[in-house]
């Protein structure tokens, strides 16, 4: 393949008054992912460039970084594929602070993650025995998989507009950890769930804008997960079923 | 609770019931009668019937709250002060209120007159 340009953003705030671009020159391998070109490019060109990456599979959730404007894992996209003019440009993801270069600061993503209580709260039931068993049939279980496999890599935040106005909206991959534990039956913690939840900034501020389906590299259908959650909660407000 | 839960919820009933007084206002506006002149005398004996009239302000009522409630909606998510929302809201309030009854003024004169139905 023909030498391209990768123009990517700089900034160090303990160092530069603002951001700049910097473009670097490379000549792609086949197969080459941008993960493995910024490698290469720290190592063979300007050891100063930070980004953050782990696995290298897609499963760590630590790259994701704008690719030509738009939220991806670097070590799932290709180079041939994003170079389409011959320049791939790599920018840190919308909306979140910059530590560094393409490295973001996620603490607030964090932060709201674990306002849902993602994980599972059992009911009052009386104490086993032994252990207590808490099995799942296998259909339940795959319908909560397709909630459970966010790897929390925020593409879906720097996708969502409703997130790039207002920095308090819970957003998608909270709410779809929270719709993950809300459809499982043997989690009895939607009483606890619900003041996050139910909230001008929880559910309800999602305007099923669907970049956050769009976006996610694991393929999660986070807008339906959202939705699930708004149905659950009108039920429960117009007393359709349950206790109000 | 149900903040967040009641705009949201009522933007969409509104909306459905939009699409059916939408339909119902388009029809019996340009289908109903095809070839009538619409003359200022029809137009008045139709105003006087209640129906045509609930049919109107319902319209209306409905405009106005889908519209204002929406267009709250928009402001709050930029994401202000409880101050800032609640004189976003009370705007919204006055606005609505004033422009529902303005539109009820205009359309009540002709409620009495019990002319007979001309299509
Ligand atoms: C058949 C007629 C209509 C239908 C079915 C409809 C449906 C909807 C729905 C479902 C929403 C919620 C969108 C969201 O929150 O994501 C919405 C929002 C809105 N609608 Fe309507 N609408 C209709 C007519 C109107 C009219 C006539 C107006 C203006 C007077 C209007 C103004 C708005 C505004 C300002 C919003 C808020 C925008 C937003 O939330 O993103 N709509 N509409
Ligand atoms: S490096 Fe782990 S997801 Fe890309």
């Amino acid at each position: 393949m023909d030498e391209i340009s990768f123009r990517i953003f700089r900034f160090d705030p303990s160092r530069d008054a603002e951001a700049r671009y910097q473009l670097y020159r490379i000549r792609p391998e086949p197969g080459l992912t941008v993960l493995s070109a910024l490698v290469n490019l720290r190592e063979e060109q300007d050891g100063s460039l930070a980004f953050r990456a782990s696995c290298r599979s897609g499963i760590c959730g630590s790259d994701a970084m704008l690719i030509n404007g738009r939220a991806r894992l670097a070590c799932k996209t290709q180079v041939a594929e994003a170079a389409g003019d011959g320049t791939v440009t790599l920018e840190p993801l919308r909306g979140f602070p910059v530590l560094k270069d393409l490295v973001v600061d996620q603490s607030d993503f964090w932060e709201k993650l674990v306002r849902v209580k993602p994980w599972l709260i059992p009911g009052p039931e009386p104490a086993p025995e032994r252990e207590r068993l808490m099995r799942l049939p296998a259909q339940q279980f795959d319908e909560l998989s397709r909630a459970s496999d966010c790897i929390f890599c925020a593409c879906c935040y720097a996708e969502c507009p409703m997130e790039g106005r207002h920095r308090a909206y819970l957003g998608p991959a909270a709410l779809v950890k929270a719709y993950r534990f809300e459809a499982d039956p043997r989690d009895a913690g939607s009483a606890e769930r619900r003041g996050a939840l139910d909230h001008p900034d929880g559910v309800w501020r999602c305007h099923h804008v669907f970049r956050c389906t769009e976006a996610c590299p694991k393929e999660i259908d986070a807008a339906w997960a959202i939705q699930q959650l708004q149905r659950r909660l009108a039920a429960r407000h117009l007393r359709l079923k349950g206790d109000a | 609770m149900g903040r967040g839960f009641w705009p949201w919820f009522l933007q969409r009933a509104t909306a459905v019931l939009l699409l059916a007084f939408l339909g119902a206002h388009l029809w019996l506006e340009h289908f109903a009668a095809p070839g009538r002149v619409t003359t200022y005398r029809r137009v008045a004996a139709r105003l006087a019937h209640p129906a045509f009239v609930a049919l109107d302000w319902g319209l209306l009522a409905l405009v106005v709250f889908h519209g204002l409630n929406g267009a709250r909606t928009a402001v709050l998510d930029l994401g202000l002060s409880p101050a800032g929302e609640r004189a976003v809201t009370w705007l919204a309030v006055v606005l609505g209120v004033g422009a529902f009854l303005l539109g009820v003024d205009a359309l009540a004169p002709f409620l009495g007159m019990r002319a007979p139905i001309p299509w």
